[in-house]
């Protein structure tokens, strides 16, 4: 055979593309030891191994016929193989948490998301790869960024199935009757594998919106799609950023994409995590692109700043207007979430504060507010996307024992009107949903119990918070602490 | 030397070059964990790290491509010099005589390098380096 034949171009290529295939996730183990006696509310981060078969919760009081439906969560779940422990919140394997609403009462299943990275390990008896904090023990090399991906932060919908969501790779197609997982989704040749955000946007047609965020591969990126709300991709567009800010969140607004580049900046590190170090003498920006060609339209500089989660968006003859949940620091990533997944006590990051930011496009110019309530997992009526409205999220976190929330809140980041039901300690609070009523609206969210060791979820009048739920439904299963979830109705 | 496959293994129209030496071993090597039993392998064999790291197929003491048809591909390398070696392959697994990769440039089929190293992407000639000194069998799993 002539070497003529060789494949030169064919090896050299590809190995060139591969050789700027930087490494998101780290080398050798250094694993931390587990507390021998975890604080209470650790049980949240105890973590599963199997999928979860159907049970009926205990309800009190009454499900309103306008709340019957599915409750979809999604959340890091399986944290430990063959004795050896996750230690970080960001990479247990996730779980879709399913808990459905009928005339019959509530039921809770749970399936973990069958990724490439679920089957492999179960397969071998232990975890083969590295998470984005963790660093396990004899790591397999990973073929690329979906190899580890644990499909773990959020669920939500598109065009009749469920999408399960990383930030770092595909989303996961789940079958929303069965939770049965479908595969990777693969939105074009050239999207295979890129990175998918976990917080996809719906603007007032049902269109998604999203970003990928890749600052571990050469120069930053982002990607952005406009995916139709038939599940069709519409279009996409690469930009390479001025730096590697950490990006977990996006606002969209009837004009507009707004996204933080934050302070977090990705350098060196054993682990993804351990390579985000914040910076608070650089400016973050913020990077607001047309919806109608995804181009970047402008970059205003902020001052130092990390975000994981953006209330909605909203334009007037002003400018462009949005909430964000705001850290002092990068400190909830680097070392709470660590803490947490390792079940040891200490002393944790500051709460997120939402502040309000108001930019002001012809000018370039921002300013921002604090609205002095400390809260986390924002969410609001996906029905008025683009409508200053009142903002549901978790409280408290700065005075629970656990440091994490015990209260359901809500603001209007207009009037600035405030209300809040507090469960005190005992009580972990998660993500609330918006839910449609007749009569009124209501916020669902999912509780952990610690103190008395079960899992649920409650219903509330968004309008009477502060009067406490109108229904709760239990069980004695412990679900471990999730992100994101989704309400379909019935 | 001389590269042929084994009875185990399926058609392969890589190269044979050189001539028996003294002292020189054979080195047979087994793929394992490909996404399809179809395509191509794409396979270099390199005995100098500058190359190896460049990629540089000219340099390559080797290069070739065998069909795959079931779950394992096998090859040996005959009357190889004693001495320092790494290979490094990709699956083209729809026969489109290209390795294809995403618009991040991320690869999209399967990529192996002789004794697996290496966490993520390429390995290093230090992860991938094999020191053939006699006869010696290696498994490469494609990632």
């Amino acid at each position: 055979m002539d070497r003529r034949e060789f494949i030169r171009a064919l090896i050299a290529g590809s190995a060139a593309a591969a050789a700027h295939h930087a490494i998101p996730f780290a080398a050798a183990s250094s694993r931390l030891p587990v507390s021998d006696a975890p604080p209470d509310w650790a049980i949240g981060f105890r973590g599963l191994s199997d999928d979860l078969s159907l049970t009926e919760m205990k309800v009190e009081g009454r499900v309103p016929r306008e709340c019957y439906g599915t409750l979809y969560r999604n959340g890091p779940t399986l944290y430990e193989r063959a004795g050896e422990r996750y230690q970080h919140w960001f990479d247990p394997d996730g779980m879709i948490q399913a808990f459905r609403l009928g005339p019959a009462g509530v039921t809770h299943e749970g399936r973990f998301v069958r990724t490439r990275k679920f089957l492999e390990e179960s397969k071998a008896g232990r975890f083969l790869y590295d998470g984005a904090g963790s660093q396990v023990a004899d790591p397999q090399p990973a073929s690329n960024n979906d190899t580890a991906n644990p499909a773990n932060i959020n669920i939500q919908p598109l065009a009749g199935e469920l999408l399960a969501l990383w930030e770092a790779g595909s989303a996961h197609s789940i079958d929303p009757a069965t939770l049965e997982t479908r595969g990777r989704k693969i939105w074009s040749d050239e999207l295979d594998g890129v990175p998918f955000c976990a917080h996809p946007k719906y603007d007032d047609r049902g269109d998604l919106w999203n970003i990928g965020s890749v600052p571990w591969l050469g120069a930053p990126k982002l990607v952005l799609y406009h995916i139709r709300a038939d599940g069709v991709l519409q279009k996409t567009k690469l930009h390479t950023l001025d730096f590697a800010g950490y990006i977990h969140d996006f606002v969209l607004t009837p004009s507009y994409l707004v996204v933080l580049n934050s302070s977090a900046v990705f350098g060196t590190g054993e682990t993804f995590v351990d390579r985000m170090h914040w910076d608070p003498n650089r400016a973050s920006q913020l990077l607001v692109f047309d919806r109608n060609d995804l181009s970047l339209v402008r970059v205003i500089e902020v001052p130092a700043a990390f975000v994981f989660h953006f209330g909605n968006g909203w334009e007037d003859a002003s400018g462009l207007h949005f909430t964000a949940c705001q850290y002092e620091n990068a400190d909830i990533t680097v070392s709470s979430m660590r803490k947490m997944a390792q079940q040891v006590s200490g002393p944790l990051h500051a709460p997120p504060e939402l502040m309000r930011y108001d930019v002001d496009l012809r000018g370039g110019q921002c300013s921002i507010s604090a609205l002095a309530v400390p809260m986390e997992f924002p969410n609001y009526d996906l029905r008025r996307p683009f409508n200053p409205q009142t903002l549901l999220g978790t409280g408290e976190q700065n005075v629970s024992e656990s440091g994490l929330a015990s209260a359901l809140v809500s603001v209007n980041p207009q009037s600035g009107k405030f209300s809040r039901y507090d469960y005190g300690n005992g009580v972990i609070v998660q993500e609330p949903l918006y839910l449609k009523g007749g009569a009124g609206d209501y916020a669902m969210h999912a509780f952990l119990d610690y103190e008395k060791h079960r899992s649920g979820i409650a219903l509330f009048r968004i309008d009477r918070l502060n009067e406490g739920p109108v229904m709760t439904a239990t069980m004695d299963r412990v679900l471990p602490l999730g992100f994101h979830g989704c309400f379909l109705a019935a | 030397m001389k590269l042929a496959t084994t009875r185990t293994a399926l058609i392969t129209t890589l190269a044979a070059i050189g001539a028996a030496t003294a002292g020189a071993a054979d080195l047979t090597v087994s793929v394992v964990n490909m996404e399809t039993t179809s395509g191509t392998l794409f396979i270099s064999v390199y005995d100098d790290a500058e190359a190896y790291t460049a990629s540089n197929s000219d340099a390559a003491i080797l290069s070739g491509r065998g069909k795959v048809r079931g779950e394992e591909y096998k090859f040996t390398l005959h009357n190889l010099e004693p001495g320092q070696y790494a290979i490094k392959m990709f699956h083209d697994e729809n026969d489109n005589g290209e390795m294809d990769n995403n618009m991040l440039g991320i690869p999209k089929e399967g990529y192996g390098f002789s004794r697996n190293g290496g966490r993520l992407g390429p390995a290093s000639w230090e992860d991938a380096v094999i020191d053939l000194q006699e006869d010696m069998s290696i498994s490469i799993k494609l990632r």
